[in-house]
């Protein structure tokens, strides 16, 4: 591990306050330091200079993309009329559970990173698209707006300095695609949830046609600490300046501790199994992992072993993979390989919008071949035909789902094709399908 | 995308907020600058109130927005949390996405439906229970995840399923640990917050 990441690694910036019951609440939060970033900005900051220390700070969307935050902002053109502030809390990438965590366990620090992303692009007012399943986090962040409403943080003249802003939660009502940014405005405008063609991006043409920054829930809450320790602060957390601060993990699967981990950016991924994770269940081997939600294509154990892949976005983008939403799942060696990718193909199956026929049509024919092959009932041509649909499903729908599902399906045949070749020479899952539907 | 059905529902089928949805649907509207927008939440309050989306209720929510019903059915069927089909008192969800599987859901769910005696995507004929398999719930390091109602109930080993459907058959819910907004942190949260060097979860995942 690098002296950098050395002496940084029990630092905690988002989840600093798990372990205080009190957080939830406003006093608590104030107790801990919290909405002193936002007073600060509104004494003495123009929002101009709240995106300089936000570019400055390196910060990366923690949703999937790990688009420049300040960047983003700085696309919002400066026109009157109304602009608005779409928060992503629609967690549905599979293996993903910390945005969940952040709004029950520290929602005042979300709303405090709401009300800066606010003031700095010029929005008066946010919707927290919490998805639907989510009750719980949605009355604890409802609490915390009522709270910070009647403490002043929140409405009219905030601690009268001028700025206004207004914060709503939206939920929405079960559907995977609506956590893709222009699906989740179609959704907030009461429709069917299908992206939308890009350009114009959401930061030119959003929600209502207008201006509309979408960020999502772990992005934000790093806002007030980044305000409040400076950017320089941030930016010396982590791998290099390209790849800055920590990241939530959450891990889950076949390891001793599966659960949310903060760590700095660049930690490799054996170092997040075995040191942190209690190492593999059982003591078993570690036969795959894939590193960033079930869209992030899987890592093999010698990738992981003995290549050492590193967790930051870069690192796990040059391995062909990505960092994503942060979901690390974990499979031993009594994982099929087949089953899991048959498995996740369901998952996008069921999940494509429907618009665009070569996604629709797409998940179908994939899930329904490794189904096939799963069951013993694949034939000689069915890795051929897998290998031609997937470049035909990357780059020519309107939004990246049907390559999130070409890239998961790609790498499990790649990387595992022998496995694959064995179901179909045998008639049968060498492992026995360990996990049936 | 979700399997809905249009509900053709019988003729005496009638539908109309009750005063205090009403109302709060007002509310609700105020917070958006095109009214449209309220139309999710407005359909989360009739599916409260009526237990399922029926016609009926399309055609009042239709007035309401001031557009067809068959635009209404145009976003009930896309989202899988609109029902068109009457579901259980105790409507229990299963996970089983990848990280649920890896950790046992498929056992999970065969002792569910053993125990229930109704197999996923169906509601006891006494009303009281219905059981659907669901993709990713977002509580994957709780995996296996089952949802009843509104909770989330984390790391379900399949022996546990006697207790809380017994427990709902007398009447008593108990709802999971961690289901209230100030939650003891869970186990790799206090990990993660460097408190204390927890256990790992049960056997529920060991495949027997």
């Amino acid at each position: 591990m690098s002296e950098r990441l050395d002496a940084l690694v029990l630092e905690k910036i988002v989840s600093g306050r798990f372990g205080n019951s009190e957080a939830p609440r406003i006093e608590g939060y104030e107790a801990s330091g919290g909405y002193r970033a936002i007073r600060k900005i509104l004494g003495s900051s123009g929002p101009k200079e709240v995106i300089d220390i936000v570019k400055a700070s390196g910060l990366r969307g923690r949703g999937g993309a790990g688009f420049p935050c300040g960047l983003k902002w700085s696309f919002v053109p400066d026109m009157d009329g109304p602009k608005y502030l779409a928060v992503n809390a629609d967690e549905g990438e599979p293996g993903t559970f910390k945005d969940r965590e952040l709004m029950i366990r520290d929602p005042h620090q979300l709303i405090e990173g709401i009300l800066i992303a606010c003031f700095a692009v010029g929005i008066e007012k946010a919707y927290i698209y919490i998805r639907g399943e989510f009750a719980a986090p949605a009355r604890a962040v409802n609490l915390a707006i009522a709270e910070a409403y009647e403490k002043g943080y929140i409405g009219e003249n905030i601690l009268d300095s001028g700025f206004s802003c207004d914060i709503y939660t939206h939920m929405g009502a079960g559907a995977y695609i609506c956590g893709e940014e222009t699906g989740l405005l179609e959704s907030l405008e009461g429709k069917r949830g299908h992206p939308r063609l890009k350009p114009p991006f959401p930061a030119i043409v959003g929600l209502y046609g207008r201006p509309t920054v979408v960020n999502n829930v772990e992005t934000l809450s790093n806002l007030p600490h980044i305000i409040e320790r400076g950017a320089e602060w941030f930016a010396g957390i982590g791998i290099d300046e390209k790849n800055t601060g920590t990241r939530m993990y959450c891990v889950s699967g076949h390891v001793e501790r599966p659960g949310l981990y903060e760590f700095p950016l660049g930690l490799t991924l054996e170092e997040i199994i075995e040191e942190h994770c209690g190492g593999m269940r059982g003591g078993r081997a570690l036969k795959a992992v894939i590193p960033g939600g079930a869209s992030a294509p899987v890592l093999t154990a010698k990738e992981i072993l003995e290549d050492k892949i590193r967790m930051d976005f870069d690192a796990l983008g040059r391995a062909g993979s990505m960092g994503g939403s942060g979901g690390i799942i974990v499979m031993d060696e009594t994982t099929c390989m087949v089953q899991a990718a048959a498995r996740l193909a369901l998952f996008f199956e069921h999940e494509s919008c429907g618009q665009c026929s070569v996604c629709r049509e797409g998940t179908g024919w994939v899930a329904g071949i490794l189904a096939r092959v799963e069951d013993g009932r694949g034939v000689p041509g069915d890795l051929p035909t897998l290998e031609s649909i997937d470049p035909s499903m990357r780059g020519n729908t309107i939004c990246v789902l049907s390559d999130a599902c070409a890239m998961m399906f790609g790498a499990f045949v790649k990387k595992f094709r022998g496995e694959f070749e064995d179901h179909i020479a045998h008639g049968r899952c060498p492992l026995g399908s360990p996990y049936p539907a | 995308m979700p399997e809905n059905r249009f509900p053709h529902s019988a003729k005496e089928d009638r539908f109309e907020f009750e005063p205090e949805a009403r109302a709060e649907l007002g509310r609700i509207i105020e917070k958006y600058p095109v009214k449209r927008s309220a139309l999710i939440p407005a359909l989360h309050l009739a599916q409260k109130q009526a237990g399922y989306i029926t016609s009926a209720v399309m055609q009042h929510v239709a007035e309401i927005f001031e557009i067809s019903p068959m635009e209404v059915w145009g976003v009930v069927s896309f989202y899988s949390m609109f029902k068109t089909h009457p579901i259980g008192e105790y409507h229990f969800q299963v996970c089983n996405n990848l990280s649920c599987a890896l950790m046992g859901s498929s056992a999970l769910l065969r002792g569910i439906e053993a125990r229930l005696g109704i197999k996923a995507g169906e509601t006891r004929v006494d009303g009281k229970f219905s059981l659907e398999k669901v993709e990713c719930l977002g509580a994957c390091g709780g995996a296996p995840c089952l949802q009843i109602n509104e909770d989330y109930f984390e790391r379900m080993a399949p022996e546990t399923i006697d207790e809380i459907v017994s427990a709902l058959e007398r009447g008593e819910y108990v709802p999971p640990a961690g289901a209230d907004e100030a939650a003891p942190p869970r186990e790799g949260a206090a990990a993660a917050a460097g408190e204390g060097n927890p256990a790992g979860p049960n056997g529920a995942g060991d495949r027997g």
